[in-house]
């Protein structure tokens, strides 16, 4: 289990605030001026960004005046990430290799992960699904699945 | 009118949108049924395989998967004791203790009931009443829709969750996210930083699936060894007439709280079971017997969250704003699908408003069918492992973000976003607000360019028009009394931790 405190969430988030507001303020340079009486493109970011800072300041202050120490748990916080990270993998790769071949990897590795079963039947689980999604979305629905390496 | 509702119904059959609303009831109560698991998940996941359908067809399966859901979570309320939905959170109540009584056919039988008939009293209500606000909403011009994104921007008080600070960052947060891309006056493109896929902005799609879909994945990933709790053995399915005319009269009072409970934006289902509940409760003359099994405690609430599910549709079809995170997805949905919403709709597309109210009206009598006659095969989906669903809906996320523009980009968008929103979740940061500023922002904004525009600079505008006014008074309504609401909340806290 992962544990850290809300409070240096909460003050992170603040400075992401600024940073933000900083990075609105700088880009927006850039942007064309309004013509006369018209709301100029960088009007309504540079707004939102400041009251964002504004807040994200006063929910750090907040967090740090009160002295809490409310915590932030994540159970099984190792398979958590490592979730994120094949998940991030599988998005970013099935364009290239094709929905049928990475989904079952994906299903199986998350399955066996989670302990759901025997490896064979995690296996044969991970194939079936992936036959059935492709079955209902491609077949039925038309739905465009990422073909890959397979074409299809 | 009735003459529009007629071709409705004629349009819901012919243009197979009635089967479409038979799958998504059904999806419905097992998405719901499964705790964890929500209605509002399930239309995030929906929408994007909606894309490119026939508008009623596509909403017929929205209405049906959101109404189904609300009364799928009673059905392990009853069973399990764990609210399938919040909705269902006081269904448990008296439902339990009835179910544990030997009585769990009983128990099922009136949730169903009391669903189905308090959801047709507030599609009724939907139906007579939408048109009325939307032919005044059609009077407005780009002043009052500034103002009406600004009252929809308060409603963040209202799904803030604990924190209101923390609801109104993420808000903001929203609105920020929503002016990337080309700016809607000048046509200059902003924040892109050169690439294509941030042109038209962060897809709407990617981010709802992500915060709403991805992110209850994770949570499923983080619980995967929860014991799932041994459900209630069913009984015979169904109640006496006398039975029934002891519930009807809670049935009415409730659908009628649950309708009203639901326009107001910023509720929820959960909110109108409970008040539903607590009248019950207050008007019964054995109040002492409810938490023990009473059956007026199962129907009222339950007759409430379906109530109100029609309820919350009517600020959202008529004035375009969301008041609660299942209609705010809708409202993605409905501008994916083309459609602009809003009193605009009414006018514009007529037939497919009829046919969604038609929808509302036959979404009731199919919970009714499938309800009565599929208990025990619902019952039988609360055994499904929790593991394989959550692994599902990683896979329906990945491949509903991809499947709007076959983009890479998307999926990124929707894995970042849900680890994101499950991370901050915890911390008390809701998800709902970030939504509802990406879906106003452009509506503020573009409106506010208009006004200024068209009053060639001249602020006082916002204040020289009679129906600015009704929007200045309900702003000022919402904010004065969520400060009242959270300085009671600080004081009873304050007091709670002296004592």
């Amino acid at each position: 289990m992962v544990s850290f405190k809300v409070k240096w969430l909460d003050l992170f988030l603040g400075l992401i605030g600024i940073a933000l507001l900083i990075g609105v303020y700088i880009l927006s340079e850039s942007f064309p001026e309004p013509h006369e009486a018209q709301l100029g493109a960088s009007v309504f970011p540079r707004i939102v960004s400041a009251l964002l800072a504004v807040v994200g300041i006063f929910i750090a202050l907040q967090s740090l005046k009160k002295k809490s120490n409310a915590e932030l748990h994540i159970e099984n916080a190792k398979m958590v990430f490592f979730t994120f990270f094949i998940l991030l993998l599988y998005g970013l790769l099935v364009k290239k290799a094709g929905f049928l071949i990475l989904t079952p990897v994906f299903i199986a590795v998350l399955l066996n992960i989670m302990k759901y079963s025997t490896i064979i039947i995690n296996l044969l689980t991970s194939i079936l699904t992936t036959a059935g999604i492709y079955l209902v979305f491609k077949i039925f629905l038309s739905v465009p699945l990422p073909e890959g390496i397979l074409g299809f | 009118m009735v003459q529009y509702l007629f071709n409705g119904f004629a349009n819901l059959i012919s243009s197979g949108s009635i089967f479409a609303l038979f799958i998504g009831v059904f999806l419905g109560i097992i998405i719901g049924a499964l705790p964890g698991l929500t209605a509002t998940m399930g239309i995030a996941l929906l929408i994007p395989f909606t894309y490119g359908m026939n508008p009623a067809f596509a909403l017929s399966l929205m209405i049906g998967i959101f109404a189904g859901g609300i009364y799928g979570g009673s059905i392990s309320a009853i069973l399990l004791k764990t609210p399938g939905t919040p909705a269902a959170g006081a269904t448990v109540l008296d439902g339990y203790p009835l179910a544990q009584k030997g009585q769990a056919g009983k128990a099922l039988a009136i949730s169903t009931i009391a669903s189905a008939l308090g959801g047709l009293i507030g599609a009724l209500i939907l139906t007579f009443l939408a048109p009325q606000i939307a032919r005044i909403a059609v009077l407005f011009g780009p002043p009052e829709y500034v103002l009406l994104g600004a009252y929809g921007l308060t409603m963040i008080s209202y799904v803030a969750g604990k924190s209101m600070a923390k609801g109104i960052f993420m808000g903001l947060l929203g609105l920020l996210i929503s002016t990337i891309g080309i700016d809607p006056i000048s046509g200059f493109p902003r924040f892109t930083f050169g690439q294509l896929n941030l042109l038209s902005g962060l897809s709407l799609l990617p981010v709802l699936i992500g915060l709403f879909a991805a992110a209850q994945a994770f949570e499923g990933v983080e619980k995967h060894n929860e014991i799932q709790v041994k459900q209630v053995k069913i009984t015979k399915i169904g109640i006496s007439g006398h039975e029934f005319i002891q519930i009807l009269p809670h049935i009415i009072k409730s659908a009628f709280i649950g309708t009203f409970v639901g326009a107001v934006p910023g509720t929820g289902t959960d909110i109108a079971a409970f008040l539903s509940y607590g009248e019950a409760k207050r008007s019964s003359k054995h109040p002492e017997e409810f938490g023990t099994g009473r059956i007026e405690g199962v129907a009222a609430p339950e007759s409430g969250n379906n109530a109100c599910v029609n309820g919350a549709m009517i600020p959202m079809f008529t004035l375009g704003i969301p008041g609660e995170a299942a209609t705010a997805v809708m409202l993605g949905g409905l501008m994916l699908l083309g459609l602009q919403p809003g009193p605009l709709l009414f006018k514009e597309n007529p037939q497919v408003i009829y046919t969604v109210f038609a929808s509302t009206i036959t979404s009731n009598l199919l919970i009714l069918v499938l309800g009565l006659i599929g208990a025990r095969f619902f019952a039988k989906v609360l055994q499904l492992p929790m593991k394989l669903i959550t692994t599902l809906i990683f896979v329906l996320a990945i491949i509903g973000s991809y499947a709007m523009r076959n983009n890479v980009f998307d999926v990124g968008v929707t894995i970042i976003a849900g680890f994101l929103g499950y991370i901050l979740v915890k911390a008390d940061y809701p998800v709902p607000p970030v939504l509802l500023g990406l879906i106003l922002g452009p509506l503020v904004e573009s409106n506010l360019g208009r006004t200024i525009i068209i009053s060639e600079g001249n602020l006082l505008v916002f204040f020289t028009r009679p129906l600015c006014w009704l929007f200045w008074t309900l702003i000022l309504y919402t904010i004065i009394s969520n400060i009242l609401k959270s300085r009671k909340t600080v004081k009873a806290s304050s007091q709670e931790a002296k004592e």
